[in-house]
């Protein structure tokens, strides 16, 4: 039980910049991501007893913090503009066009493209952090980036 | 133009960008407040399972370096006995009745004794990024027991079996004083000294707040409320109830008020998820851990045994729920007010 305790505590303190990341990318806001990634890495220590397997943890952790970030955007949702619409200062760089495509989609499609392309996770991990099964996330990923491909092609 | 690249090739790309969001210096350090916080409870919960099983402080301190300790309580004890002395001109003043008064029914042999918390203990400290302010109660009884059989002599010559139960009771709750006020003196020490700790390391920020009220004190019971409020970036609140049963002497839990093998647990929990259900139909914004199926272990089930409790001043029962114990920490604490209709039928 320590064990596991201490493993989530190294897991956190390890990767929280990607927690931040995560978390900045649903709601697009210091603050509220940073209050997401303290709010999160609270649960996780408190919860660190019900992981039921070590190799789990990274994972785990990744949808504790998305199931925050979730939370805080049900909670607060009137305030935020919509997707995409008023980029911080900070985001004006780099592939705009991708950008602006990928913020457009429902947020369970463009967490899907976070975790597969920008957090670099396998199939298989996206699964298990989204607790759906592996062929549900394979065909919704294809048909998001089916999506995100003619989203691309009608902007260009 | 269009970009030649395929899509899967560009969002490849597109995590160089991602990885560009900037993480502020304070990421860190919020991460290790929600650690520390959540560690901090673990320990305080800890902490609770093991005192219970004691009955009284003393038994668990044998021995050379734990004498200091008993010592310590020693002082303590003495410094309450000062409290009463200075607190029982007041308190006669103030009439020891209540609304449940219907509940306490014919003979209560601890009747006669004046219950109250009275700050014993003041703790304050204020820079630039830290202040505390903390009250430490005790609680107090002064025995009023004279006057009670000057004012209904016939009473105390009911029969002697009476007596005797009276005399048990008072022993008992001595013994629970003891225990209580030494409880929370360790408590509020122990947030104290971590308090003092951080501030002396003059790291970031933080803020201790504790207070107490009277909450339930009627002809039957006696709860005691301890708010606690440690603040690192956001803060945490939490509460402590100490309630004692004057029939008895005894400190008592949630399920001590009921019935052997009743199911006052499956009421009481079915009746506080119907409540939050029906908040969260009327407000949009509230939001509770009940059917959630994202993460179906946070779901509230039941009430634990230790759950914080106190009689409302028409019998209900109200069920206290700490910050993230049952909603998202935004829902801050909340408490739930179980009608008396609901367990009457039940209780002891």
């Amino acid at each position: 039980m320590v064990e596991k305790e201490k493993l989530v505590q190294d897991t956190l303190l390890k990767h929280y910049e990607s927690y931040y990341r995560l978390a900045y990318s649903y709601v697009h806001q210091e603050a509220d991501a940073l209050d997401i990634v303290q709010e999160g890495a609270y649960k996780a220590m408190l919860k660190a007893d019900t992981l039921r397997e070590e190799s789990y943890a990274g994972t785990w952790i990744y949808r504790i913090m998305i199931n925050e970030a979730k939370e805080y955007l049900r909670k607060n949702r009137k305030e935020y503009a919509e997707p995409g619409e008023i980029p911080a200062e900070e985001e004006r760089y780099g592939d705009l066009e991708l950008k602006e495509a990928v913020d457009q989609l429902p947020a369970e499609e463009r967490e899907l493209i976070i975790l597969r392309f920008y957090e670099d996770k396998q199939l298989s991990e996206i699964a298990e952090i989204l607790q759906e099964n592996l062929s549900t996330v394979k065909s919704r990923l294809y048909r998001t980036l089916r999506k995100l491909r003619e989203e691309l092609e009608v902007m260009a | 133009m269009k970009d030649p690249r395929d899509i899967e090739e560009r969002l490849a790309e597109g995590r160089k960008d991602y990885q560009k969001i900037p993480v502020p210096e304070e990421a860190r350090a919020r991460v290790e407040t929600g650690i520390m916080r959540a560690k901090a409870e673990k320990e305080e919960q800890i902490g609770k399972g093991t005192e219970r099983g004691h009955e009284k402080p003393e038994k668990q301190e044998a021995g050379g370096k734990k004498n200091m300790k008993t010592n310590q309580k020693k002082i303590i004890i003495f410094r309450i006995a000062a409290a009463v002395a200075a607190a029982a001109a007041v308190l006669v003043i103030l009439p020891n009745t209540g609304a449940v008064a219907a509940h306490a029914m014919g003979s209560i042999p601890v009747v006669g004794k004046l219950f109250q918390a009275v700050t014993f203990r003041d703790y304050r400290y204020e820079s630039n990024r830290f202040d505390a302010d903390v009250e430490v109660p005790q609680i107090v009884v002064d025995d009023m027991a004279e006057e009670e059989e000057q004012t209904s002599g016939q009473e105390a010559e009911k029969d002697t079996a009476e007596g005797q139960k009276k005399e048990e009771a008072s022993d008992e709750l001595q013994g629970t004083l003891e225990q209580i006020n030494f409880d929370i003196e360790e408590v509020t020490n122990r947030l104290i000294g971590e308090f003092q700790a951080s501030a002396d390391l003059g790291e970031s920020y933080g803020s201790l707040e504790i207070h107490h009220e009277t909450v339930t004190n009627n002809d039957r019971y006696f709860t005691l409320k301890l708010s606690i409020y440690q603040g690192a970036g956001s803060g945490f609140e939490s509460y402590k109830f100490y309630t004692i049963d004057k029939k008895t002497g005894k400190q008592i839990q949630l399920g001590d008020l009921f019935q052997e093998d009743s199911d006052y647990n499956e009421r009481l929990s079915e009746n506080i998820k119907d409540q939050m259900r029906a908040k969260m139909k009327e407000d949009e914004n509230s939001f509770y851990w009940v059917d959630y199926e994202d993460v179906p272990e946070w779901n509230f089930e039941r009430l634990k045994d230790d759950q914080n409790f106190y009689f409302d001043e028409a019998g209900n029962i109200v069920i206290s729920f700490d910050e993230y114990e049952v909603a998202p920490g935004y829902m801050g604490a909340s408490e739930f007010t179980v009608e008396l209709e609901v367990f009457e039928d039940i209780l002891k």
